[in-house]
C-alpha cells in the first residue's frame, strides 16, 4: 500500500459551488425589476404601436427570465446534489 | 429591402409633468433591470469560470483518479471529494449568461424606445451630446489640422459624390461616421469665412462706396461679432451672397419665367396628412431629381393644391421640390446661398423663393388664406424663408432635410423638419433646430437591417422604401419618409399634435391641383 489518497480539488469545487450559489442568490432581483418595469408600462399613458411593443417585449422578457430562474434552479439542485 | 430608419423626437407640445415623470420613471426602471440582468449574466459567466477551474483541478486529483466505477460513493466520502458534474453545469452557465445578456439588450432598447418617442434623454446620450458639444468651433480651433482635414473629407464628398463605385461608397461611410460633427464643422468652418472676410476688410480700410471709409471698419466689426454667433452660418451666406447673386444673375439672367403645366395624368393626389404629404412630395421631385419615373414634369415645378374645407374656407398645400442644378432652374445651387442669408430680402429675393409666390399668387392664394408648405432640401429652406419674410398666411411648414434652424419663422407658424443623422444638408446650418411647442424636429439614423427579423422588433424601426444593398445618400427623401413613418409609429404626442394641425390647414376636399414650372432668362 502507498501514501493516503486526498483530494486536491476540493478547494476549487468549493469555490465554483460558492458561484453558482452567488449567482443564483440574485436571479430574483432581475424578475422583480421586470415587474416593476411592467407595472410602469401598464400605467403609463402611451397609445400606439410602440407602447404595444413594448407590453408585448416586456411580457416575452418576464418568461424569458422565468425560463432563466427555472434553469438556476436545475443547477442549484445539481450541484447541490454534487457536494453531498 | 437592406436599410432601416429609426428616429428620435424633439420639441413639439412638451407632456405634462406627471406624464414626463412616469416615462422617465420608466425608463428608469428598464435601466435598472437591465444593470440588474448584466450582473446576472456576469455573475454566471464567473460561476463558469470557476467550474472550468475546478474540472482541471479535478483531472489531477489523486483522489479522482482513485474512485472506480462501482466504489463512487464510498470513495468521495473517504477522499472528501466532490464530483461536479462540470460538463453540464459549465453549460448551463453558458445558458444563463446568453439569456441574461440578452434580456439586458432587449431592455436598453425599450428604454432608448421611450426615450426616442417623448423626446427624453439617456443619461447615455447626454454624455455623448456634450461631448459633441464640446467639439471647439472657433476659427482658431477649427483650423486645428484634424478638424480642417475632417471638414475637408466632408466637403469633398458632397463634390465626390457623383462618382460612382467604391469612392462613392467610401464618400458616404465618412458622411455617415462624422454625422455627429456635422454641424460643430459647419459653424467652425463659416466662422472661419467671415474671420476671412472680416480681416480683408480690416485690411483694405476703405469699402467702396461708403461715404467716409469709416463703413468697411464697422463692417468688419460686425463680422467678427458674427462669428460668436449662433446665425454665422447664415451671416456668412449673406456675405456669400452678396457675390454670388449678381453672377449668378449674369450667368442665367434675372428673368423668372412661370408656367403653368398640365401632366398627361395626376402626379400629386389629395393629401390627409404629413406622411400623405411626404408621399406626394416623393412623387413630384423624384421624377425631376432623374430618380423616379417620368411623371411628364420637368425640373423646378413645383405644385399647388386647394382645399375646401367644411366650413366653406379655403386651405392651401404648396409642395416644393429641392436643388435640381439645371443651368436655367431657379432651384439652383446658388440660390441655396441667397435662401440662407441671414438677411430677409436676400432670402426672399432667391429665385427659387420667388417662383414660389409668384406661382401661389397665380393659382389664387390670398393673403390671408391658412398655407401649408411641404419642401425638400431647398424646398424646405423655400418654406422656411416663406414662413419668415413673406406676407402669406403660412400656418404650417415642413421640411424634408433642410438647414432652417436659424431662420427666423414668424410665431404662430408650426413647423415639422425632418433630418437624416448623416446626410450633411440639413446640418449645413450648424446648429440645432430650436425645439419649442410649434417646432418639432424629427432625427432618422439610418442602419443595416439585421438578418433575423426578430432583433429588430424591438428596436422598431421602420425599413427604407426602395432601398438597395450598398449604402446611399440619406438625403433622398425616401429616407425622410421611413424617418416620419418611424416616428409616428412611436406613438408621440408631440407628431400626432403636429399632425393634427397640418391636418386642420389642409383639411377637406380637393378642388384643385396646378402646376407650376420656372425658368430663369435674360
Amino acid at each position: 500500500m502507498g501514501e493516503p489518497v486526498t483530494c486536491t480539488c476540493r478547494r476549487a469545487a468549493t469555490t465554483a459551488i460558492g458561484a453558482l450559489d452567488t449567482a443564483y442568490s440574485h436571479t430574483r432581483e432581475g424578475a422583480t425589476a421586470l415587474d416593476e418595469c411592467t407595472a410602469l408600462a401598464t400605467a403609463a399613458h402611451w397609445q400606439g404601436q410602440a407602447a404595444t411593443l413594448m407590453r408585448q417585449s416586456l411580457n416575452m422578457l418576464i418568461a424569458q427570465a422565468d425560463t432563466i430562474g427555472q434553469r438556476a434552479r436545475i443547477i442549484l439542485a445539481n450541484h447541490r446534489e454534487d457536494a453531498q | 429591402m437592406t436599410w432601416q430608419v429609426t428616429s428620435r423626437i424633439s420639441g413639439g407640445p412638451t407632456l405634462s409633468v406627471p406624464d414626463a415623470q412616469q416615462f422617465q420613471a420608466l425608463i428608469a426602471s428598464l435601466e435598472q433591470a437591465s444593470r440588474r440582468m448584466t450582473l446576472q449574466a456576469r455573475l454566471w459567466s464567473e460561476a463558469r469560470e470557476r467550474i472550468v477551474s475546478s474540472q482541471l483541478q479535478s483531472g489531477c486529483c489523486p483522489a479522482n483518479r482513485q474512485i472506480s466505477p462501482g466504489s463512487h460513493s464510498n470513495a468521495i466520502n473517504a477522499f472528501r471529494h466532490i464530483p461536479l458534474r462540470h460538463r453540464e453545469l459549465s453549460h448551463w452557465c453558458d445558458e444563463q449568461t446568453r439569456d441574461c445578456h440578452a434580456v439586458a439588450a432587449r431592455l436598453d432598447t425599450l428604454s432608448r424606445l421611450v426615450a426616442r418617442a417623448h423626446g427624453l434623454y439617456l443619461d447615455a446620450e447626454h454624455r455623448a451630446s456634450s461631448y459633441g458639444g464640446s467639439i471647439p468651433t472657433d476659427p482658431l480651433a477649427t483650423s486645428a489640422p484634424s478638424l480642417k482635414g475632417l471638414a475637408a473629407s466632408i466637403l469633398e464628398s458632397i463634390g465626390s459624390i457623383r462618382a460612382g463605385g467604391d469612392a462613392r461608397q467610401a464618400a458616404l461611410e465618412a458622411l455617415h461616421s462624422t454625422a455627429p460633427y456635422h454641424e460643430a464643422i459647419m459653424a467652425g468652418f463659416s466662422a472661419m469665412v467671415l474671420g476671412g472676410i472680416a480681416v480683408t476688410r480690416t485690411a483694405g480700410g476703405y469699402a467702396p462706396g461708403s461715404d467716409d471709409g469709416t463703413g468697411s471698419a464697422r463692417r468688419a466689426d460686425d463680422l467678427f461679432q458674427g462669428m460668436l454667433t449662433k446665425q454665422r452660418v447664415n451671416i456668412a451666406a449673406g456675405q456669400l451672397a452678396s457675390l454670388t447673386a449678381s453672377l449668378n444673375d449674369n450667368r442665367q439672367g434675372n428673368r423668372l419665367d412661370l408656367t403653368r403645366k398640365h401632366p398627361p395624368g395626376q402626379v400629386v393626389q389629395p393629401v390627409d396628412d404629413i406622411a400623405g404629404a411626404i408621399a406626394q412630395l416623393r412623387s413630384l421631385a423624384e421624377s425631376q431629381y432623374g430618380t423616379g419615373t417620368d411623371n411628364g414634369l420637368s425640373y423646378a415645378t413645383i405644385a399647388i393644391q386647394r382645399y375646401r374645407r367644411d366650413d366653406g374656407s379655403v386651405g392651401w398645400l404648396v409642395i416644393v421640390p429641392g436643388t435640381d442644378g439645371h443651368a436655367d432652374s431657379p432651384f439652383g445651387w446658388p440660390q441655396n446661398i441667397e435662401l440662407m442669408s441671414s438677411d430677409a430680402d436676400t432670402r426672399i429675393g432667391a429665385d427659387s423663393a420667388r417662383m414660389v409666390m409668384e406661382a401661389m399668387d397665380r393659382a389664387g392664394v390670398k393673403h390671408d388664406d391658412p398655407v401649408a408648405v411641404i419642401g425638400h432640401s431647398q424646398g424646405g429652406i423655400v418654406a422656411a424663408a416663406l414662413a419668415a419674410d413673406s406676407g402669406y398666411n403660412i400656418r404650417h411648414i415642413v421640411t424634408a432635410g433642410s438647414p432652417v434652424a436659424n431662420h427666423p419663422i414668424r410665431e404662430g407658424v408650426w413647423t415639422t423638419s425632418i433630418e437624416m443623422d448623416d446626410e450633411l444638408v440639413a446640418a449645413l446650418d450648424g446648429t440645432p433646430n430650436p425645439a419649442s411647442e410649434s417646432w418639432l424636429t424629427i432625427r432618422g439614423s439610418v442602419s443595416r437591417q439585421p438578418e433575423h427579423h426578430e432583433s429588430n422588433t424591438a428596436d422598431m424601426a421602420s425599413p427604407v422604401p426602395q432601398s438597395v444593398k450598398h449604402r446611399e445618400m440619406s438625403h433622398h427623401l425616401k429616407f425622410h419618409q421611413a424617418a416620419y413613418t418611424n416616428a409616428l409609429a412611436l406613438g408621440s404626442r408631440a407628431v400626432s399634435s403636429h399632425d393634427r394641425h397640418f391636418s386642420q390647414v389642409v383639411g377637406g376636399t380637393l378642388e384643385e391641383t396646378s402646376y407650376w414650372q420656372g425658368r430663369m432668362t435674360r
